[in-house]
């Protein structure tokens, strides 16, 4: 690519000693060389050529200065570098012209040998510049990209919840980055029978969001074909299971509830075991069933696990950014202080449960930077009501 | 997080120490893959040290346990205390991983 540089001097013979000393840069078309009288002339050449690299500027010029010509390129979106000539000690001028962003200066006469590695230094810096705003642009585009995938999972992640009498659900997720590893899910497989999904992908950002995607699909796509629980994870594991070059894996508590009877089956792949809640009873954390991570490892089998809610019942779902949040002294809030906190609700609802515990975890991380994503789902079992 | 290895009795024994969580845990991948390809394939991996595994590590160690696998080694790992057990426990990994109280232990094992 040839660089373009705007040599502006009063003196014409300059141009000519120029052309010759560069002559074969020239003619190689490495450099391209304008000319300018006075700072005028240069900002109207400018104005036409506005890819110019460099300008190198005599100071004393009639119409207007080099020192003016400078405070003039502050004002235009020119990315172009000057370096200034100037007399020998004359300390003052150079002063104000770096002072006006002049990139480097010469002293008059000017030494061409100098003068070469000078050009060469300056074009190699407005380089490097020029790298850095791509990558900002970059990234820019790179961060909206990523904002949209955010909005995109978060759609995808249940807000209307089931208007049935028997049942209230609440869920939250919190992507520690733009888009997460992490989701739940809920649906009907038939009139009577909720589905109920809280899972947690390995790492997070990008490649966690997508495998999120795929196995949120799977599982919703499997359970709604109506087979038992452990059923349901083991065809699921099967599936992620191929082509998981990369190890992705994730942890899934599944679970079905009878919305009629309260019968709650469910099946775990390596996750936390579901908390039940139950006004004026201590917690119950529900049987840990037999099972592992889904994608690692294929054929492997899940234990169904049951248990039966009575009305006013609660179900606590979470994944392990809640008890693992931690704050800046590198403190986790713990699974017992979690369990502590869930046992000391005022109020059983799930909007009520899901919210007061988001609040207690983040007040402990404080101004500490969320390393998990934190996920929630509470379902309320209420046929009275 | 840092790394030590050694080798004794001819296995590769790896210390891991600190956090492996996702900023770490691709240099974990890195290190112990590059002994992986040097042709290693026996390999014990000591955890008395370290402080918290993410579940970006435990991908890591099952991405190490498949390539170990894939050369026909072994790979266990041993000084887990109770928190980093649970979480192995948890996630149903105790089943895939063979783990060893002892650093002595898992030597024996791994030198069968």
């Amino acid at each position: 690519m040839t660089r373009k540089i705007l040599v502006v001097d009063d003196e014409p013979d300059l141009e000519v000693l120029i052309q010759q000393k560069f002559r074969r840069k020239i003619r190689k078309n490495i450099f391209e060389f304008y000319f300018a009288r006075n700072g005028l002339e240069a900002l109207e050449k400018l104005r036409v050529h506005n890819d110019i690299d460099m300008i190198l500027t005599d100071i004393n010029m009639p119409q207007m200065d080099g020192l003016t010509l400078l405070e003039e390129l502050l004002k235009l979106p020119v990315l172009a570098k000057a370096v200034v000539v100037s007399a020998y000690g004359d300390m003052d001028n150079i002063r104000t012209a770096m002072n006006r962003g002049a990139f480097d200066f010469l002293t008059k006469p000017i030494d061409f040998g100098d003068l070469e590695v000078t050009i060469d230094k300056t074009l190699a810096e407005l380089q490097e510049l020029k790298k850095g705003m791509q990558a900002r642009d970059a990234l820019s585009a790179i961060q909206q990209e990523m904002e949209l995938a955010g909005r995109l999972q978060q759609s995808i992640i249940p807000s209307e919840y089931p208007r049935r009498p028997e049942l209230s659900v609440y869920g939250k997720m919190v992507p520690a980055k733009a888009v997460g590893g992490d989701f739940y899910d809920f649906f009907f497989i038939d009139d009577d029978h909720l589905g109920l999904v809280i899972a947690d992908v390995s790492g997070k950002g990008v490649t966690a969001a997508m495998f999120m995607g795929v196995s949120r699909t799977l599982l919703r796509f499997t359970a709604l074909q109506g087979l038992g629980v452990d059923k349901v994870l083991s065809h699921v594991n099967n599936l992620l299971c191929v082509d998981n070059e990369i190890c992705m894996f994730v942890t899934v508590l599944y679970g079905v509830l009878n919305i009629k009877t309260g019968e709650l089956s469910y099946a775990n792949g390596g996750h936390n075991p579901p908390v039940r809640l139950r006004a004026g009873s201590p917690i119950e954390i529900l049987p840990r069933t037999r099972g592992i991570a889904l994608g690692i490892m294929d054929g492997v089998a899940f234990e169904p696990g049951q248990a039966v809610l009575e009305p006013g019942d609660l179900l606590y779902l979470c994944t392990d950014g809640m008890p693992d949040a931690e704050n800046k002294a590198n403190e986790f809030f713990g699974e017992e202080r979690l369990m502590a906190e869930l046992g000391n609700m005022e109020e059983i609802s799930p909007e009520y449960v899901v919210n007061k515990t988001y609040k207690i975890v983040t007040d402990h991380v404080a101004s500490g930077p969320q390393f998990d994503d934190m996920t929630q789902l509470a379902i309320q079992y209420q046929p009275n009501e | 997080m840092s790394i030590k290895h050694e080798v004794l009795n001819g296995i590769d024994l790896t210390f891991l120490s600190g956090r492996i969580d996702a900023q770490s845990a691709p240099g974990v991948n890195e290190e112990i893959g590059k002994i992986i390809d040097e042709g290693r394939n026996k390999m014990l991996i000591n955890f008395k040290d370290l402080e918290y595994i993410s579940s970006a590590g435990l991908r890591v160690l099952i991405t190490i346990a498949k390539k170990l696998k894939a050369s026909s080694g072994a790979l266990a790992l041993c000084g887990l205390d109770t928190k980093i057990y649970e979480v192995f426990d948890v996630s149903g990994f105790t089943a895939i991983f063979k783990i060893y109280d002892t650093q002595e232990e898992a030597l024996a094992a791994l030198g069968d």
